[in-house]
């Protein structure tokens, strides 16, 4: 008899190796660019301003100066206001469009998404030239006598987040809406719960977990967004943008400080997420529905009206984008729009500010062929060689879900600008910025659809002869294609988008779309802006008709 | 090209626990081989073992002379049939039949010649061009058989290749799988829970539980004379009825009384003393009027199944035990309520152990 106790069979000796060492070189990477910076940012933080001992002194003055601590007031009141606007327009509406029969559902749903998908900070702009101290509806209001006070400050940053980040709720809510076995509710009006009560005992406790995973994005992407406040906000000044200031102050910024700022914003983040965790924990109802929900028929009058509510919320969500596109062909003077139509801001932008469009895309191609390879190999090793290594891989990946860009481009800023290696000022470090943030996307949909993909395929495929290797690019890498793209494409668009990292690090040779529109925003030069926003928007609606062209599907799949 | 596959104290652990303890026996060149048992047994981690899917802790698995141990998966030249079917999605009929062949770098003519060989063995030769979600489970079920056959494996092994078939369909599948096996000879090990499957379609099967090898033997003598209670639970229906045995000298010679009423004498295979459990089919028992010196029971439920009748008859000892009668032409259906006296043959009977886990008989 012979015993094998130490040798292992070189089938698995063959496979483990490949994976181990994508294993072993993703944590080494991700231990260079996520571990080491949030360390040093860390480090810093505990650090006084002459760099040279430790100190506690940045967290005592953060909860001791109002002028501090009134900006952690601020982000909570805001984000807590956007997620209750958002769920109150996003769920009606998410209800609304997938139960009854109302007109023009698709054009619905690409307008919710295209919403989400425009630049963060385009809604402030947009929203200050209609709304703001000078812009048309105020004067046109004033016109016929109607004072509106002006849209800065708290209620500003609100009405943007809200009409902004209120997809997210939609599209969450719709999809679980539509995962709902119509016997469950069938059920309900069998034993005689009907209407609006069937909807609260039984409707919705099943969506519950789906609202609360739509909140807290709309929670996390409020707290997390810089350039909505930085340009609407005015006094009322909100973490990201007093870290911002910070760190780029003028007068010599204060690194411990912003350091310190970034460690607590990721601390509310973390703090949200479990909370949000906490609640919905054994809440998760796997659901597939064998037959979906029955879509009511409504009478003529009814049905229009539903109709024009939704397309109402999904227009006032849009117009940002209407104005921005509008305004981008009027002829300005200074910081004024002319009732001229001309081409002159695209053929500015042609002229001084074309290096950005294509700084953009080659960054932004450059990081999404990056996050595809990355995504195939690293959820594959995420999913089928389930360790406590790669769990932990896992979390690691998962972590810049919860960093605001702003918080992460400090970081970065702060571990690369000296040591070891030094890349502040390079599109290198733009790059790594968009690749740690945005990766998470394509890995949670690779994931997701690995997880459909039956592992008897694969050993069908080896049994049949072909390597473990070659099978993962056969048919493994070949069957997630889908996830992939989908996953490729959110990425995609929120990076060319991606303002709050881009800003910390951007330098003159690589700045980018998004950093020009902010800082030509800054500088009033509004046509050019609005022709740049409207240069992203266009790729962004292409990118998403591209996707669902290619996918056949009707959207991105969140 | 067959080979036989010997397994020399295989054994696999998922921690403490041993999925398959021990396993020692060989199946025969071109010998249908089933592996039996509950969910859990070890029988699907044995058969991976084999594909090269599940490492062998512990023994050698060998084809012919030939240790696998250490033989990748894909390079064993193993046929196998998974019970999801695994058919990839993103191919066509023919390029799934293709696959293994490809892999081979058979040449495309020849490829082509086997694969249509290997569709008319399924009789899917018309499905060639159809892509997999359009055919039925049945017919992806063939595609995967023609497939795994098409490489002309030493070893063809099938993971209950027929759970998630209808009743009918599995019927059919299974003469289409025996007759198949039956005319290329390839040895082939087949996994399934279900032991009337098992019975009619193996040369042979091994029982398991908990990891353990309880019995390797023809379907009949599995049936008839099952090693242990656990195996004549588990094929088929048994009754288990409460006994007593007493030596008589010091020969192999026995008393069996059962129910303080029914006394035989009896050969065992040893000595024994004591508390015996008796197992009996239902088929195996007769029914008459009600007599004297035999045991005696009450009808409780009668149920027509066609070509017999299954009674409930509820013995003194208020034990139920199931009893099945032929419908001979012009039999009366016993009604509930009647008393009848249960009839044991003690050549078609099991004498167990106390525990079960031996047979006396």
């Amino acid at each position: 008899m012979i015993v094998n106790e130490k040798k292992k069979s070189p089938v698995f000796h063959h496979m483990m190796d490949f994976w181990n060492i994508i294993t072993i070189i993703s944590l080494i990477i991700l231990t260079i660019t996520l571990l080491y910076p949030f360390s040093s940012l860390i480090l810093k933080s505990f650090i006084d301003k002459t760099g040279e001992s430790f100190t506690v002194k940045n967290y005592i003055n953060f909860f001791k100066l109002p002028y501090y601590f009134s900006t952690l007031k601020h982000s909570l009141v805001v984000c807590l206001l956007s997620t209750f606007f958002a769920t109150l327009v996003g769920l009606p509406m998410a209800y609304i469009s997938t139960r009854f029969n109302i007109y023009g559902k698709k054009i619905l749903n690409l307008m919710v998404i295209l919403s989400l998908m425009s630049p963060p900070f385009i809604g402030a702009y947009a929203w200050i030239l209609m709304l703001g101290r000078n812009g048309f509806l105020t004067r046109a209001l004033e016109s016929i006598g109607l004072r509106v006070p002006p849209i800065y400050g708290l209620k500003g940053i609100v009405l943007v987040f809200t009409l902004k980040f209120f997809p997210y709720i939609y599209l969450y809510v719709s999809g679980a809406l539509q995962s709902i076995d119509s016997s469950l509710e069938e059920a309900a009006e069998n034993l005689g719960v009907s209407g609006f009560k069937k909807i609260m005992t039984v409707t919705f406790p099943l969506i519950l977990p789906t609202i609360s995973a739509g909140a807290l994005m709309v929670f996390m992407t409020s707290l997390a967004d810089f350039g909505t406040p930085m340009l609407i906000g005015e006094g009322y000044k909100v973490l990201p943008v007093l870290v911002y200031e910070e760190f780029m102050s003028e007068i010599g910024g204060n690194v411990s400080m912003a350091s310190t700022l970034s460690v607590i914003i990721v601390l509310c983040s973390l703090t949200v997420l479990f909370i949000q965790k906490k609640i919905i924990a054994k809440k998760n109802y796997t659901m597939s529905a064998l037959r979906p929900p029955k879509v009511k028929e409504l009478t003529l009058g009814k049905r229009i009206l539903a109709t024009v509510f939704c397309f109402l919320v999904a227009l006032i969500a849009m117009s940002q984008q209407i104005v921005v596109i509008v305004t981008s062909f009027l002829k300005t003077s200074g910081p004024l729009f002319l009732k001229e139509f001309s081409l002159e801001s695209y053929r500015l932008v042609r002229h001084r500010l074309s290096h950005n469009i294509s700084n953009t895309f080659a960054f932004s191609t450059i990081a999404i062929i990056i996050m595809i390879i990355a995504g195939m190999l690293l959820s594959y090793v995420i999913v089928r060689k389930r360790t406590k290594i790669t769990g932990i891989l896992d979390m690691l990946i998962m972590f810049p879900y919860v960093i605001p860009g702003a918080v992460l481009g400090i970081t970065l800023l702060v571990a690369f600008n000296q040591g070891p290696i030094i890349l502040s000022g390079t599109a290198v470090i733009m790059i790594l910025s968009y690749v740690i943030r945005k990766l998470p996307y394509t890995i949670r949909s690779s994931t997701a659809i690995l997880y459909q993909i039956d592992p008897s395929i694969e050993e069908a495929s080896i049994n049949l002869g072909v390597s473990p290797m070659k099978t993962f690019f056969k048919t493994t890498a070949r069957l997630m294609a889908p996830g992939i793209f989908s996953g490729a494409t959110l990425s995609w668009i929120t990076t060319i988008n991606e303002l709050s990292s881009s800003i910390i690090l951007y330098t003159g040779r690589t700045a980018t779309i998004s950093v020009a529109i902010y800082t030509e925003v800054i500088r009033a030069s509004f046509g050019t802006a609005a022709a740049l926003a409207s240069i992203l928007t266009l790729t962004t609606v292409i990118s998403i008709l591209i996707f669902n062209k290619i996918s056949g599907s009707q959207g991105v799949s969140l | 090209m067959s080979y036989s596959v010997q397994f020399t104290n295989v054994v696999k652990k998922f921690g403490d626990y041993k999925a398959v303890n021990n396993a020692n026996f060989t199946v025969n060149k071109g010998e249908f081989f089933t592996l039996l048992g509950p969910s859990g047994c070890g029988k699907t981690t044995l058969l991976r073992m084999v594909a090269g899917f599940n490492e062998i802790d512990e023994g050698e698995i060998r084809f012919d002379e030939k240790v696998i141990n250490f033989t990748p998966a894909h390079k064993r030249n193993i046929g196998m049939v998974f019970q999801n079917y695994a058919i990839f999605p993103h191919l066509s009929v023919y390029k799934n039949v293709a696959y293994g062949l490809k892999a081979r770098k058979v040449p495309e003519k020849e490829i082509q010649k086997r694969v249509e060989e290997a569709l008319q063995m399924v009789r899917m030769e018309e499905f060639r061009d159809r892509q997999p979600a359009q055919l039925s489970g049945g017919q992806q079920q063939r595609i995967a058989l023609a497939r795994a056959i098409v490489i002309h494996p030493d070893v063809l092994l099938m993971d209950e290749p027929l759970s998630n078939l209808d009743a009918k369909l599995r019927v059919e599948m299974r003469s289409i799988i025996k007759k198949l096996q039956k005319d290329l000879g390839i040895t082939t090990i087949y996994v399934t829970h279900d032991q009337e499957e098992a019975l009619a379609i193996s040369d042979r099967i091994a029982v398991m539980k908990k990891g353990v090898i309880q019995q390797i033997d023809v379907p009949e003598i599995i049936y008839k004379k099952p090693a242990n209670a656990f195996i004549a639970n588990f094929i088929g229906t048994s009754n288990f009825i409460p006994g007593t045995i007493v030596p008589m000298g010091n020969g192999l010679q026995h008393q069996l009384t059962l129910l303080d009423k029914w006394t035989i004498e009896i050969n065992l295979l040893k000595s024994y003393e004591g508390e015996v459990m008796v197992s009996v089919r239902p088929e195996q028992i007769e029914l008459q009027q009600p007599q004297k010196e035999s045991i005696q029971g009450k009808v409780i439920l009668a149920t027509f199944l066609g070509d017999f009748i299954n009674y409930e008859i509820e013995l003194e000892n208020k034990q139920i035990i199931q009893v099945n009668e032929y419908a001979k032409a012009g039999a009366k259906l016993r009604s509930e309520g009647d008393w009848v006296s249960v009839i044991l043959d003690p050549y078609k009977m099991n004498i167990y152990d106390e525990k079960g886990k031996e047979a006396l008989l």
